[in-house]
């Protein structure tokens, strides 16, 4: 008995010991798609460049992905990079991130020097640098010529206003006369935004709702008499089966608003022509798009920041922007040409000439909490279950309720 | 002969460690994170009632009336109750279902079969199926209605239709399933002496079901009852995940869904743990209500 005790202690100490002297292990986070694939080929060349360290790759689905790494972070699990988008305050806001500025500053090879100055903000929360981007996502209205030509209208120009589009979705719009069910819908947008009224979800200093005001009454009012009245606009659906970018392909939507990961799918299974041009001039006289981006951060808890900041340098540099050329811009200013050639010879001009009026969704750390609410009460009001104003009156009351909650970056620098 | 208690305690050690550190712990965890602000990053914070407060809690509006502070959850609790409508329905379905399953009919064991995979087949499966059953441009649902010359609503993008897609999908499943094994059950320990006797005296089928059939399987109906009742008030996270996830509107939320979404997606989680005991109280209420009402009516 006692030798088989001696057995079992042996081979547990040899298990341990072999753990301890293993190869140092990496772990990166990142959804599942083109962008795993992209990033299994980036990390399978740096383990070449670097035979002594393992890269372990997790892949989740886009769905949830933000709530599975927070609770994968929360658990102490053990990840060095992660990609983040928009839901970048979600883990900046939590402390769950390394500030980059220390490694880049020991860093001479490295500079950030070419990459798109609004974006990389994006990444700074606070006074600190917590990641790097490596694409834009950004949204375009995409238009199906021939629908266009088949009701006499010509392609809109980039200078286009609001009334323009509207004007061109109620003459290509089609309702079947026997069953009342559209044939050809003008606008298959997922909502009317109300950046195209100038508004922001948010107030500036992002402390308050920002659409409970006259302009977004109206707003609001718009995008319900869209619907109902002029019969112009799909009803906002929160399916995926009400997909509209099979839509857009089936020929039963004429305008759509296109995002820069749709670009491989629109240009392999579109079997007609079509162009994209920037969204509508707002109100105001200027352009505000719907924006994102995709970069890669460190954990806060990484044991091996150097050589984590060595794959980071990879996943955010132009050898892995020209991986993801098709599904989103870079953010080397120098590699946009490559972007325009990339999509040659189709013009992608419109999503270029959009990164001179991006509106980003606030990166705050309740985002997930305010978008629920927010969508929760527009929701009722375009279902007709309350009011416009009803709906912003309680969308304001409860989002401010939530943004209370949470200090702001400046005011967390300020905190002992 | 006297079992020695450290065999006893040898015999229910396990089970009782197993219990202790993966039922009990965690819930009395959730109960004192119930009174925690936590959002699994920094140190719980102490905030008494302010979690309940947050959810049940009623504040005065700005327009001079009483408003709740969280509508949203009462309307979440109303989703739940809704979706339990269902439940008599369904259970008298599977009533109906055992007692022609019961017969000597050929091809029963191949029907009692058909009836019951639901129960075994994967719950996400049956989700994704009748999403596409309900789809309304090409779903299954629409397109026989339009065979009858109706225009089927958009089942679950319509706030109205969103609700009763969902408890059909629920009556299917439901009525056959475990429901009628258990029927079948109490329907084969009913004594065939009644029955006849009851002929005898001239009974037509509706007595014999009214006096015989039905309080013979009070206990059953009884089980079946507060079990739906519980599982009621704690499904349709599911359904809801994979159909709708919760929407439109949070027309289809129901209080499993938001303790998830409020935990795992917003990282409350002593607002999560104090939905789950609010819920642990409903469901307590309702089960207490339910045996004191069916007390007298159920035959043991």
């Amino acid at each position: 008995m006692k030798q088989w005790l001696m057995a079992l202690l042996v081979a547990c100490l040899s298990v341990a010991c072999h753990r301890q002297t293993q190869e140092p292990t990496l772990v990166v986070l990142t959804p599942g798609g083109a962008l795993g694939k992209a990033t299994r080929e980036v990390v399978e060349a740096f383990q070449a460049d670097h035979p002594g360290v393992h890269v372990q790759l997790i892949t989740s689905p886009g769905k949830d992905y933000y709530v599975k790494s927070l609770t994968m972070l929360a658990g102490r699990a053990h990840v060095d990079l992660l990609w983040l988008g928009q839901g970048f305050g979600l883990f900046a806001g939590r402390n769950a991130l390394r500030d980059l500025q220390p490694l880049l500053d020991r860093d001479p090879d490295f500079s950030l020097g070419g990459y798109h100055p609004e974006v990389l903000e994006w990444y700074r929360y606070g006074k600190r640098l917590y990641g790097i981007p490596y694409g834009v996502d950004l949204q375009v209205i995409a238009y199906n010529r021939q629908l266009l030509e088949a009701a006499g209208v010509p392609p809109p120009r980039s200078d286009w206003k609001l009334s323009d589009m509207i004007g061109i979705a109620r003459k290509v719009t089609q309702y079947d006369p026997r069953t009342g069910r559209p044939l050809v819908m003008g606008l298959g947008l997922e909502s009317l935004d109300f950046r195209y009224y100038g508004l922001s979800l948010l107030s500036e200093d992002r402390r308050r709702f920002g659409l409970n005001r006259e302009v977004g009454r109206e707003w609001l009012h718009h995008h319900l008499s869209l619907i109902y009245d002029d019969r112009i606009l799909q009803q906002r659906g929160s399916l995926e089966s009400m997909d509209r970018l099979t839509g857009f392909l089936n020929q039963q939507v004429a305008l759509f608003d296109l995002a820069t990961w749709d670009l491989p799918e629109a240009s392999k299974r579109a079997l007609f022509e079509w162009g994209a041009v920037p969204i509508p001039l707002g109100r105001t006289g200027k352009r505000a798009a719907w924006a994102s981006s995709s970069g890669f951060c460190m954990v806060a808890r990484t044991r091996q920041p150097d050589l984590a900041w060595k794959l980071l340098k990879r996943l955010t540099g132009a050898e892995f922007q020209r991986r993801m050329l098709d599904r989103s811009i870079p953010t080397l200013v120098s590699l946009h040409e490559e972007f325009r050639a990339a999509h040659a010879p189709r013009n992608v001009d419109a999503f270029l000439e959009t990164l001179n009026g991006m509106d980003p969704t606030p990166r705050i750390i309740p985002l997930q909490e305010v978008e629920a609410e927010w969508h929760h009460w527009m929701d009722r009001a375009l279902l007709r279950e309350i009011t416009p104003e009803e709906a912003l009156e309680q969308a304001e009351s409860h989002i401010n309720r939530i943004l209370a909650l949470y200090p702001l970056p400046d005011e967390e620098e300020e905190m002992p | 002969m006297r079992v020695p208690a450290w065999i006893t305690a040898l015999f229910l050690g396990p089970n009782l460690l197993g219990f202790a550190v993966f039922t009990f712990l965690p819930l009395l965890a959730s109960l004192v994170l119930a009174f925690y602000s936590w959002d699994l990053f920094g140190s719980p914070e102490f905030v008494g009632l302010r979690n309940f407060y947050e959810l049940i809690g009623f504040q005065l509006s700005a327009k001079g009336g009483v408003e709740a502070v969280n509508p949203r959850f009462w309307y979440y609790v109303y989703n739940t109750l809704f979706l339990m409508l269902g439940l008599p329905v369904s259970i008298f379905g599977s009533l109906i279902l055992a007692g022609l399953l019961n017969r000597r009919l050929y091809g029963r064991h191949f029907f009692r079969l058909i009836f019951f995979i639901p129960s075994i087949i994967s719950g996400v499966g049956i989700f994704l199926l009748w999403k596409w059953i309900f789809q309304p441009d090409y779903g299954l649902l629409n397109h026989a209605l339009a065979a009858l010359g109706i225009d089927g609503p958009r089942w679950l993008e319509s706030i109205r239709w969103a609700k009763p897609a969902l408890m059909l999908m629920q009556f299917w499943a439901a009525v056959g399933g475990m429901n009628v094994v258990l029927y079948l059950a109490a329907l084969q320990n009913i004594n065939p002496e009644l029955y006849e006797a009851a002929e005898v005296d001239g009974a037509r089928w509706w007595h014999q079901f009214w006096q015989i059939t039905w309080p013979m399987v009070s206990p059953t109906t009884f089980f079946i009852l507060i079990m739906g009742i519980i599982h009621g008030f704690q499904g349709g996270f599911e359904a809801a995940y994979v159909m709708t996830r919760g929407g439109p509107a949070g027309a289809t939320t129901t209080l499993g869904y938001y303790i998830y979404e409020t935990g795992f997606a917003f990282f409350y989680m002593g607002r999560a743990s104090a939905a789950s005991w609010i819920l642990f109280l409903l469901v307590l209420a309702m089960s207490w209500v339910n045996w004191k009402v069916s007390e007298k009516q159920v035959h043991y």
